[in-house]
């Protein structure tokens, strides 16, 4: 199988779906993104991210109770699979080696 | 708490697919909520936007066909792709063909529409006029002018009350425009009276044209010259000069350039009081006997030209003097007319240039014949293709009837595909006219924006041809779908060899108007090559002309010859009062042997000694001027046809009674072989040249003949013409160039025949070998049969190939009378013209003849060689 790809904004979303854990919806991720990742988006975006994760089979979702909130409309929770995990896992491997081959000199000025 | 909107979540339920939906309107609802804590009217709109934004391709459900209408149709569509894709060779050489017929009728429409078009774009363009003059000499011959006496518009307002308002514009000469250091030359322009603005429409953008001001003249530009003379600086209150003819003329308005659809599109117009009109000039312009300018008029609301005329008498009889009452005879040409109804205008020198060079509707009707011509045999082509097509598709009818379907339901399929192929071709044709405009506009020397090309009036004209092609081309094998209606069964080729005829008067249609293209195009050409290669008398070549403006040139004449001749690269030079090309008012003279006859009218040049020899031109008898003033005055040069209606054996020595405005007796020194300077359109005429020296004729052009490197040569003209008149901008033309302008409207036509007919003749062959790929099928059992009893491949392709040659030939024989008479029509307009050859439809006939043997050959030849084992198994 060709190895499956995540995009940028993919990750930042999965990344929520971890941090979140059992938390993660639509709406907590979105707003959680604003503020800790300063990233503003869509609503329909972040569906749309979770729909393809889900695809790919890094999350998994399952639907809470009815509430008086939102009148009267489920959430659907997202967690985690294992290979979600070891997806972020390989992810934060590459990059932090990466990180630290930097060279410790000054850097040109941008 | 308000309520949540309902419209956005009604549409989200719409076309979300259900399995999202909780989650998507959830997450919606609450995020709404949350943001109706702040303000409700932003929330609303976010959640409206946030609709919109989930409508994504993940989220959008699949809308089932419930209807059986739909469900159809749907299928209809997948049996005709299916199709397509299995017998791809025919649909798309049927679909390609009845595109290229589209694209050329669109723009053949597009041509036409802008023919007819031009200068409709005035608001008032229903009640305005020009005037026009019919001069009707001593002689009795006659000449239509669109300059006309000068004082008649202002008499035109006073006399009649139709008249509204009456204007007039005059163009004097090569101009100039020079801001401070900035000069260019500029011929597009006019002196007008400032009511031409009240009758044309021009959108004014800075300043008012119809502002009083001090002094006879002020200046409109257009905003293109504005920018050329000022840059960003605004233009209105500048003082700008016109070298040589004005100086210190303020601009008081600025117009927007004056659209495509404009005959005359001028760059600037001097706003002039005539009547203000400087020295020399004032008798001129109000004399009754004086020709030179163009007259507007303005018709007041319900009126007509023809209220005027009927009250012409007493006014012609107030104005003009008996003796010139003929020759300012006028009338009125509406300016929607102005286009197409002025090829019987002679030039006079005065007018105001054409920006967009008279046309001709006889072409125009040809045009559009070509074009329905060329539609004509993409339509047969897709009717003949798209019946046989249907016919080979008996089985599936079949199947459908013993499914249930009825007759009426297999003819709405016919139409329904003949619909999306229709579909198909107009896409594919549409893109094509945006692709191919740029095109289209080099070939038709046109300038139309691509946009014009989809305007309401053309697509309507678009959406009647589409229908009619759909119409004709689906009822065809409908009508043998109904009569075959009882008996439809599941046999393969039960229509076979139905509409035989109706399919060969198709092709004989389609070969003939082939051969008419074709011999039309060859004519075409021979004209034109003929009319250009033919012997002038005179040379063209490495010719270059300098314009006098001034009268500071035209006094120094000699010297500047001489400066002229001093580069290297200047073979000779001369001066002459008109050159070949030139599309300038040629004056003419008498000419008499006694004064007892009637004068011969000569066409009247006049030259120096140098212009016979600059021009390559030869004397057959006698001598050339001499060059000095005392001995070449009262001499004359005449050519060989003059000489030959004077009716003089010994014309050298001979005198000559010679008038223009003044009577004189010349002598003739000399006979110049005949020359054309003149479009070839015109015949040879009686030529007289006068000296230079003679007062009668003032020069207007130098010729320099040059032998090399052009470049410099010109800078030298140049360098010549600011030394001895540092005024005037110097105007340096090449002479081919002005000859060629004489053919450049027949070449813009012959041209566009030309594509016409090659997409014609490709449309053919797709449409033939549409055909041949049918018969062929059909016949494959039938070949097998004969190969079997031993015929042989030879055998086999003349049996096919005889049955297109007898259809050819009958196509011939309609098609040759026809094309005759429309190309003698149109040869009769030349002066000098080819015969027509009957070789010149053998050759057409060949070449069809070729190009459809070639067709049927791919063909037929494949099956010929087939075993007969493989062919006599088909079906």
């Amino acid at each position: 199988m060709k190895e499956q790809t995540l995009g940028e904004f993919e990750e930042l979303v999965l990344l929520m779906v971890a941090a979140l854990h059992d938390e993660a919806y639509g709406v907590s991720i979105l707003e959680h993104l604003e503020r800790e990742a300063g990233r503003k988006a869509n609503i329909s975006a972040i569906h749309v991210a979770l729909k393809r994760l889900e695809q790919k089979g890094l999350v998994v979702s399952r639907y809470g109770g009815i509430t008086g909130d939102r009148g009267g409309r489920r959430k659907k929770f997202y967690v985690v699979t294992a290979f979600g995990k070891k997806a972020l896992d390989q992810q934060y491997t590459v990059r932090t080696s990466l990180y630290k081959q930097i060279p410790d000199i000054s850097f040109a000025k941008g | 708490m308000d309520t949540l909107p309902k419209l956005p979540i009604r549409l989200l339920r719409w076309f979300c697919k259900v399995e999202y939906l909780e989650e998507i309107e959830g997450d919606l609802v609450e995020l709404y909520e949350l943001r109706a804590a702040t303000s409700v009217k932003k929330a609303r709109r976010r959640l409206f936007w946030d609709v919109i934004c989930s409508f994504r391709p993940t989220n959008i459900k699949s809308f089932p066909l419930t209807n059986p209408v739909m469900n159809t149709l749907y299928n209809y569509t997948k049996v005709y792709f299916r199709r397509f894709r299995k017998d791809l060779a025919h649909y798309a050489v049927n679909t390609l063909g009845l595109a290229l017929g589209f694209v050329v009728l669109f723009f053949i429409l597009l041509y036409v529409s802008d023919e007819q078009n031009l200068d409709a774009h005035h608001s008032k363009s229903s009640r305005i006029y020009r005037v026009l003059e019919k001069r009707t000499s001593d002689e009795g011959q006659v000449q239509h002018f669109s300059s006309t006496a000068n004082p008649l518009g202002p008499a035109l307002k006073a006399e009649f009350p139709e008249v509204e308002e009456a204007a007039r514009m005059i163009y004097l000469g090569s101009g100039a425009l020079k801001y401070g250091e900035n000069q260019f030359s500029d011929r597009n322009y006019a002196f007008a009276e400032k009511s031409i603005f009240q009758i044309l429409d021009f959108n004014v953008v800075a300043g008012d044209p119809l502002q009083s001001f001090g002094g006879e003249v002020a200046i409109a530009l257009n905003q293109s010259t504005a920018r050329k003379l000022f840059g960003d600086q605004d233009p209105v209150g500048k003082l700008v000069d016109m070298p040589g003819k004005l100086s210190d003329v303020e601009v008081i308005a600025v117009y927007e350039d004056l659209p495509y659809t404009s005959t005359y599109q001028f760059n600037t117009i001097y706003i002039f009081r005539f009547e203000k009109f400087p020295q020399n000039f004032s008798g001129w312009f109000a004399s009754w006997d004086s020709r030179g300018m163009t007259t507007w008029v303005l018709m007041k609301e319900n009126t007509r030209p023809a209220d005027v005329l009927a009250k012409k008498a007493p006014f012609m009889e107030k104005y003009f003097a008996e003796d010139v009452r003929g020759y300012h005879d006028f009338y009125f040409q509406s300016i929607t007319d102005m286009h197409l109804g002025s090829s019987h205008l002679d030039h006079y020198g005065t007018e105001p240039l054409p920006t967009i060079a008279y046309g001709d509707r006889s072409f125009v009707s040809i045009i559009l014949l070509i074009g329905v011509f060329v539609m004509v045999i993409a339509g047969l082509n897709y009717i003949n293709l798209s019946s046989v097509q249907s016919l080979k598709r008996s089985l599936e009818a079949g199947i459908r009837k013993v499914n249930g379907a009825n007759a009426t339901q297999l003819k709405v399929q016919l139409f329904y595909e003949s619909f999306i192929t229709l579909l198909i071709a107009y896409g594919i044709s549409l893109a094509l006219v945006v692709a191919l405009h740029p095109f289209f506009l080099e070939l038709a020397q046109k300038s139309i924006p691509v946009a014009d090309a989809f305007r309401m009036e053309i697509l309507g004209y678009h959406a009647v041809i589409f229908v009619a092609i759909w119409v004709i081309s689906a009822i065809i094998p409908a009508l043998y779908y109904a009569s075959a209606n009882r008996s439809l069964v599941l046999v393969k080729n039960v229509f076979v060899g139905k509409g035989e005829v109706l399919r060969r008067s198709f092709v004989v249609v389609q070969y003939g108007i082939s051969i008419c293209l074709i011999v039309g195009s060859i004519v075409l050409y021979r004209q034109l090559e003929f009319v250009q290669s033919k012997d002038l008398g005179f040379s063209r070549d490495q010719l270059l002309t300098l314009d006098i403006n001034s009268g500071a040139a035209r006094a120094k004449a000699t010297q500047i010859i001489a400066a002229l001749k001093s580069s290297a690269n200047v073979v000779n030079a001369s001066t002459s009062s008109r050159v070949p090309g030139e599309w300038k008012y040629i004056p003419s003279a008498g000419l008499s042997v006694d004064r007892t006859h009637e004068p011969v009218m000569a066409t009247h040049y006049a030259a120096d000694q140098n212009w016979l020899d600059t021009y390559g031109m030869t004397l057959s008898k006698g001598r050339n001027f001499s060059g000095s003033d005392a001995a070449d005055t009262l001499k004359v040069l005449l050519n060989e046809k003059a000489v030959e209606m004077l009716g003089l054996e010994n014309p050298v020595g001979q005198t000559l009674w010679v008038s223009e405005d003044t009577v004189s007796k010349m002598t003739v020194i000399g006979v110049v072989k005949n020359f054309h300077f003149e479009s070839l359109h015109k015949p040879l005429g009686p030529v007289v040249i006068t000296s230079c020296n003679n007062p009668v004729l003032g020069i207007d052009y130098f010729t320099v003949k040059y032998s090399q490197n052009t470049a410099e040569v010109i800078a030298h003209m140049e360098e010549v013409q600011k030394q001895f008149d540092p005024e005037t901008p110097a105007e340096v033309n090449f002479l081919d160039e002005r000859w060629e302008r004489y053919y450049k409207a027949d070449q813009a036509r012959s041209s566009l025949i030309l594509v016409a007919t090659i997409i014609s003749i490709i449309i053919s062959t797709f449409g033939l070998f549409g055909l041949v790929n049918f018969t062929a099928e059909r016949k494959t059992k039938e070949i097998g049969i004969r190969k079997v009893m031993g015929a042989t491949v030879a055998e086999i392709m003349s049996i096919v190939l005889k049955d297109y040659l007898v259809l050819l030939l009958v196509a011939l024989l309609l098609a040759t009378p026809l094309a005759w008479w429309m190309l003698e029509r149109w040869l009769a307009d030349f002066a000098y013209r080819i015969d027509l050859s009957i070789f010149t439809f053998a050759f057409a006939f060949v070449a069809v003849l070729l190009v459809s043997f070639v067709t049927v050959f791919a063909r037929v030849f494949r099956l010929a060689r087939l075993n007969p084992v493989v062919s006599l198994r088909y079906e």
